[in-house]
């Protein structure tokens, strides 16, 4: 099925696709313009923003380009005064409603808004409830909120666990985890992927509150939590790791995180890491030394004990969390400098 | 072929589509696992439109039997009556004729089987406590095993006006929020289940079964209109189409105490706008209503005398528009709220340059029926009452 | 894993067995979602309920430690039904014979009493994963964590083998690694038997080849395995004991055993980023090592992708660098090495290793690159026995049922079994240290059958005392029908609730893996 291509024209050029190409993906192939808020390729197109609304010979009306597939004889057009018009009205409305979150975190909204150039919206709607959660993680800035949904299927169609819903409809509509309960007691699992798609910040991250994400410098790594190896970017301010965020399309994740990944990173700051050698003296109690002393205990309590029992009465135990290049250098230790292959690591699997 | 018998019928559930069409198309469909769909849609939701409820009490066998028909025509093998949730008395009469028709022959047994659709989540809704939808397509006795193809159930509504709009009505049946579909594919193609749908108001299957019960030989020649407002005798009647408004309310309607205090009224339900006094002479068909701006819709015609304003009619249909709007597409959940504070003095009219953009890209823009016939709401004032409005 | 990642969410039947995949591996998980919205089959063999296993087709709740019935009964559904890919056992596979005489003796019936499940599920099972062309095999420490953890791994290779579900896309046998460089950590040779790239150093080739890179003559003798270690301790025969990044004293089996050892022992040196049991207790030395985000360096993945770590943020103190810290202890122990710079030691290593020579750190700045990938134009490789089994032939086992090394008596009734959740990771220095985590989950719990609470007059939430023959911990009562009556479960994060205390001496007879996942238990109520 999907072998089969398709012909249709758009902006006055032929053009062939696979049969299932969405206008959208057409229109950015050929690097026609046009916004979306809505829309998140990870995602079902959903169709409800407007943004992408492109004219379509036949249609009563013009269609948005997301949610449309190419079909053989099409002929389209991505732009023109009319679609530009409607986009831009459209965008209107959305800042009748939308305050920008003080988050932290981009805002795709305010940047279409500039795109059309507005000016002050031609009426104000009330703000709405605000939202106050005690978890740690997850803010929600409600009156920043547009409604795309990305949020709500994100937590549908890629984790399926369902703990955010698109609540009531007209004026009333919002956006909110299950039954407007708090994050930490619904099905949600804390894994951020909503907030990773919120293209306002509305959703924004309360561990980087207020750190325009922007001013940060990233650093891509791999997480530590577990053997799937997400990449990831360590996003930094000042030399401290203020968030990590993942980039789609990038690595085994394709931009997913799960709670560890994206939110547990505290532990690189924590004040309880070890900061200088520890020795333990004769009062049985671990004392802070320098280094040069805690190298010298430890060639002096190595070279002791192979001297008195030889090599093979020394283990080493690596850590399955340590770099390749870390563990390469303890076995060699072991093998080439101890003499002895008594080197292993924990878990089989 | 027995379909062309219904050429001139339109349906009477407000976008007025030829019903002959509908019916060919869904015939013309290949037959899926699962077979064919027949959907009656008695979700009447539609201020000042009191038909169906009527129907459904007064000959609800008449409108089974159509949809029993039409299973026959188009070959379809599962039937649903998708009721209006405050119906309740509707519902036992409905009832009551599904198991008769069971007995008669008509309807394989186990017909009548109840589930309650989807609504939006807050939105509370009073009706019985029937099961949820279940999660996926229900399986039927084959017709070898009944001796009957027809099986017909209900499913109580989701109790929100877009759980009228056909595929908002197709979600709610399937469980999910009731957001209408984007269109293509059309019921016809991909309906309940991904099945064959053929969709018809309770009217439209009422009409289908007289003209083919041989009863009616004109068929799209009467509607039954739903005459309510200040008349004398409000109700459901059947009449011409393309009487006037005048005649229907004196012939029909008991007529109102003096045409001089008629402030406005309306022609086929709220959709279909306000009209002055000075169109109470225009026919009642689409045609005479296309000449004033607006259509024959549900044929809902609703009068109101002074001292009522044109104005705070409008305001008031306009703000059902705003709370109704399903909130998915942003032109309708945020222009309808845009005019219905502006119509009703909420916020200042903005320029007339503003209101115009705003209407258009309602027009252009919105997803469903809701969202692009309600600015002619507005438009309608600005051509009849312009003092009111921008 | 034989396979990729990205390639789950293309199979159209998974077959999960030991593993909680959605809380152990959340994202790769999410591929499973998508396969499962795709359409596709899933059959979960878990003692729990777990969240895959509440969405599956079938369910196969077995008791723990009784994987070899089922898997070698799905292979008798397989042969006896005809369902077995002919050509691929006649050309590719060897010892077919055995492997067909052991499941012949595993009639479904049979299984299904030891396991606990419903004859007729087991031949679903089989068929669903037979008779899919893009079938997988996807599981974690519930299939090794067990005396038999080896012989787990090859009924459901012979599974693979017996169906052709190998050296395809979207198909294999893949264990999902639980820490994040544990692939990495046995490529490195961090193992008694083999040198890095999977090399024995019982062979004088390979001992020559790294004798010669190395400069220095390599012992022959296979060294001790982690267990072997910690036995030695009491023994008196292992001395000191160099731990780097690990807390024996909280992960290993039979905890009470283990700190006796450590007591033995003359001199030990811990090197971590956190104080931990072990070190608090029992080091000698504490070296202050940095932790991912202020290294550079690569980790491997499950699906055998090396790719890069940078250094995002400085060591707090005067903390070092792993790989620092022991280039120094070596220098300081007369050895010539390089100056500490990862890439040197990467291109040290990879030179030594045919499988990985290809992989160097300016093709994967961008990209990680999966093994094997044997010269530097290679493009690595993105599933395993592509044409043939790597070894030419695929070697199926006979295998028999091994019992758990403790059963469940009149004196300790109930059958523990321990996994991961969610919100921690290991030992839980580093989620512990979040409270955001904290706060979906504080402390220790044992998860109850509703039958047995009722019996035992347990409720929700009540703190109960677990014990095992071997010691005792504190847990609160989660009353769940995810779980079979006589079955219980609890997570193995809590340092202040070691599950390990608990737990008992059985391990693989092969590799040393404690099974973690079988151990007999009663239950105290406090205040009783
Ligand atoms: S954090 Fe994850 S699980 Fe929780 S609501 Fe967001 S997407 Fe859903
Ligand atoms: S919170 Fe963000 S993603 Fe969710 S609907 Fe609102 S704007 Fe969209
Ligand atoms: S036009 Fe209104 S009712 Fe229709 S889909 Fe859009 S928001 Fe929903
Ligand atoms: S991006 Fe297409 S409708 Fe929102």
């Amino acid at each position: 099925m999907s072998h089969d291509k398709i012909t249709f024209n758009l902006d006055g050029e032929d053009m062939q696709v696979d049969a299932g190409t969405s206008l959208l993906d057409a229109c950015r192939s050929k690097g026609a313009q046009v916004p979306t808020l809505c829309h998140e390729d990870r995602l079902e197109p959903f169709g409800g923003c407007r943004m992408c609304l492109v004219e379509l010979d036949g249609a009563p009306r013009p269609v948005p380009a997301c949610k449309t597939n190419a079909s053989e004889g099409m002929v389209v057009r991505s732009a023109s005064e009319s679609l530009e018009r409607v986009r831009g009205t459209i965008a209107e409305m959305f800042m009748a409603e939308h305050r920008p979150s003080q988050g932290g975190r981009p805002n795709a909204m305010e940047k279409v808004a500039k795109r059309f150039d507005l000016g002050a919206p031609p009426i104000q709607f009330p703000k709405r409830t605000e939202y106050h959660d005690h978890n740690r993680f997850i803010g929600f800035d409600t009156d920043a909120c547009i409604l795309c949904n990305r949020c709500v299927r994100y937590c549908d169609e890629i984790m399926q666990v369902t703990a955010l819903e698109h609540f009531g409809q007209g004026p009333d509509a919002i956006v909110q985890p299950t039954d407007g309960l708090s994050f930490l007691d619904t099905s949600c699992e804390l894994c951020g992927g909503c907030v990773s798609s919120c293209p306002t910040g509305a959703l924004y991250e309360k561990q980087a509150q207020g750190i325009e994400e922007s001013s940060c410098e990233t650093t891509r790594t791999v997480c530590t939590f577990c053997g799937v190896g997400c990449v990831i970017d360590l996003n930094t301010k000042d030399g401290n790791v203020v968030k990590v965020t993942a980039e789609e399309g990038v690595g085994p994740n394709d931009g997913h995180l799960c709670t560890k990944g994206r939110f547990a990173w505290q532990f690189i700051h924590h004040e309880d890491r070890l900061s200088e050698p520890l020795v333990r003296g004769d009062d049985g109690e671990l004392h802070a030394v320098s280094w040069e002393e805690a190298y010298a205990r430890v060639v002096e309590g190595l070279s002791k004990v192979k001297q008195e029992h030889g090599a093979d009465s020394i283990g080493f135990l690596a850590s399955s969390r340590c770099t390749n290049e870390d563990v390469y250098a303890l076995q060699k230790l072991a093998r080439s400098v101890i003499g002895t292959n008594n080197v292993h690591s924990c878990a089989a699997t | 072929m027995d379909i062309q018998r219904l050429k001139g019928l339109r349906g009477c559930g407000g976008a007025g589509f030829p019903v002959h069409i509908k019916w060919q198309a869904v015939a013309d469909e290949a037959t899926l696992e699962g077979g064919k769909v027949i959907v009656c849609n008695a979700d009447e939701g539609e201020p000042g439109t009191l038909k169906d409820g009527w129907l459904l009490n007064e000959q609800p066998r008449r409108v089974l039997l159509g949809m029993q028909r039409a299973a026959a025509m188009v070959g379809a093998v599962r039937a649903y009556v998708y009721l209006r949730p405050e119906y309740t008395e509707q519902l036992r009469h409905l009832q009551g004729a599904i198991s008769n028709l069971v007995e008669d022959g008509f309807l394989s047994p186990g017909s009548g089987a109840m589930w309650n659709g989807a609504g939006f989540p807050g939105r509370e809704v009073h009706r019985p406590d029937y099961p949820l939808p279940p999660a996926a397509m229900p399986q039927i006795a084959p017709a070898a095993a009944t001796g009957l193809p027809l099986r017909l159930d209900i499913v109580l509504g989701g109790g929100a006006y877009i759980c009228g709009e056909e595929t908002a009505l197709l979600e709610s049946m399937e469980g999910r929020r009731p957001q209408p579909r984007h269109k293509p594919p059309y019921p016809t193609q991909s309906g309940l289940w991904g099945l064959p749908t053929l969709m018809n108001n309770v009217e439209t299957f009422w009409w289908a079964e007289r003209i083919l019960s041989g009863e009616v030989d004109t068929p799209g020649s009467h509607r039954l209109y739903s005459l309510s407002g200040d008349v004398e005798r409000p109700g459901v009647y059947e009449a011409p189409v393309g009487i006037t408004a005048s005649d229907l309310i004196s012939q029909f309607g008991g007529g109102v105490v003096n045409r001089e205090q008629i402030s406005c009224w309306i022609p086929g339900g709220a959709a279909s706008g306000v009209l002055p006094p000075s169109c109470l002479d225009t026919e009642l068909s689409p045609e005479g209503l296309k000449e004033v701006g607006t259509s024959l819709g549900t044929a809902g015609v609703v009068v109101y005398a002074k001292p009522t304003q044109p104005v705070e009619v409008a305001a008031e249909i306009m703000q059902f528009f705003a709370d109704e709007s399903c909130s998915q597409c942003t032109p309708c959940r945020l222009g309808n709220r845009a005019f219905s504070d502006w119509i009703s003095g909420v916020h200042d009219w903005p320029e007339s340059a503003v209101t115009e953009r705003w209407l258009e890209a309602m027009e252009l823009g919105s997803i469903c029926g809701l969202g692009f016939t309600a600015p002619l709401v507005v438009r309608q004032m600005q051509r009849w009452f312009s003092e009111a409005v921008v | 894993m034989t396979n990729s990642i990205a390639e789950i969410e293309d199979t159209d039947c998974l077959f999960v067995i030991g593993s909680n995949t959605t809380e152990a591996h959340p994202v790769l998980a999410l591929r499973m979602k998508k396969a499962m919205r795709r359409g596709a089959k899933l059959i979960v063999a878990d003692p729990r309920r777990t969240w895959l296993a509440q969405r599956a087709d079938i369910h196969l709740q077995l008791k723990p430690g009784t994987d070899i019935p089922l898997v070698n009964a799905m292979a008798h559904v397989i042969l006896k039904e005809g369902l077995q890919a002919q050509d691929y056992i006649h050309n590719l596979t060897e010892n077919y014979e055995a492997f067909a005489k052991a499941v012949g003796e595993w009639p479904p019936e049979r299984a299904a009493e030891i396991c606990g499940v419903e004859a007729e599920d087991i031949r679903k099972a089989a068929r669903a994963y037979a008779t899919t062309d893009r079938s997988g095999i996807y599981y974690t420490l519930g299939i090794t964590e067990h005396v038999c953890g080896v012989d787990n791994v090859r009924t459901l290779s012979n599974l693979a083998l017996a169906t052709g579900h190998l050296g395809r896309e979207a198909v294999g046998v893949n264990p999902l690694r639980g820490q994040n460089n544990v692939q990495g950590c046995n490529d490195m040779g961090n193992n008694p038997v083999y040198l890095p790239g999977y090399q024995l150093v019982a062979e004088e080739e390979n001992r020559a080849r790294f004798e010669k890179a190395w400069g220095t003559p390599l012992s022959a003798e296979p060294g001790l395995r982690l267990d072997q270690m910690m036995d030695r301790m009491h023994t008196g025969e292992l001395r000191a004991f160099y731990v780097m990044g690990e807390d024996p004293l909280i992960s290993e089996p039979n905890l009470a055993h283990v700190e006796e050892g450590f007591d033995k022992v003359d001199f030990v040196v811990s090197q971590d980023i956190f104080l931990n049991e072990t070190s608090r207790r029992h080091a000698d030395v504490v070296l202050p090592a940095t932790c991912f985000a202020e290294k550079d360096g690569t980790f491997t993945n499950s699906e055998r992708r090396v790719q890069r770590v940078r250094k995002a943020v400085e060591a707090p103190g005067s903390a070092r660098p792993d790989l620092e810290i022991i280039t120094e202890i070596a220098k300081r122990l007369g050895a010539q090495w390089l100056p500490a710079d990862p890439q040197a030691y990467w291109d040290e290593v990879a030179d030594l290793m045919p499988k990985f020579f290809g992989i160097r750190y300016d093709r994967i700045e961008e990209t990680g690159l999966q093994w094997p990938c044997p010269d530097r134009d290679h493009p690595g490789s993105k599933f395993l026995h592509e044409g043939a089994p790597i070894r030419g032939k695929g070697v199926f086992y006979g295998v028999d049922h091994v019992p758990p090394w403790e059963e469940p008596d009149e004196e300790y009734p109930f059958l523990l079994t321990t996994g991961r959740t969610l919100y921690h990771y290991n030992a839980a220095t580093q989620t512990a240290r979040s409270d955001g985590l904290v706060d979906k989950q504080e402390s220790n719990f044992i998860e109850i059958a509703p039958a047995d609470a009722r019996d035992l007059g347990v409720s929700d939430g009540m703190l109960v005392q677990v014990e095992s023959r071997r010691g005792q911990v504190d847990a609160l009562a989660v009353v769940t029908d995810r779980l079979s009556p006589g079955v219980m479960w609890m997570p193995m994060h809590f340092s202040a609730a070691r599950a390990n205390v608990l737990t008992g001496d059985g391990r693989d007879s092969e590799v040393g893996t404690p099974e973690y996942k079988v151990t007999a238990v009663r239950l105290a109520t406090h205040g009783h």
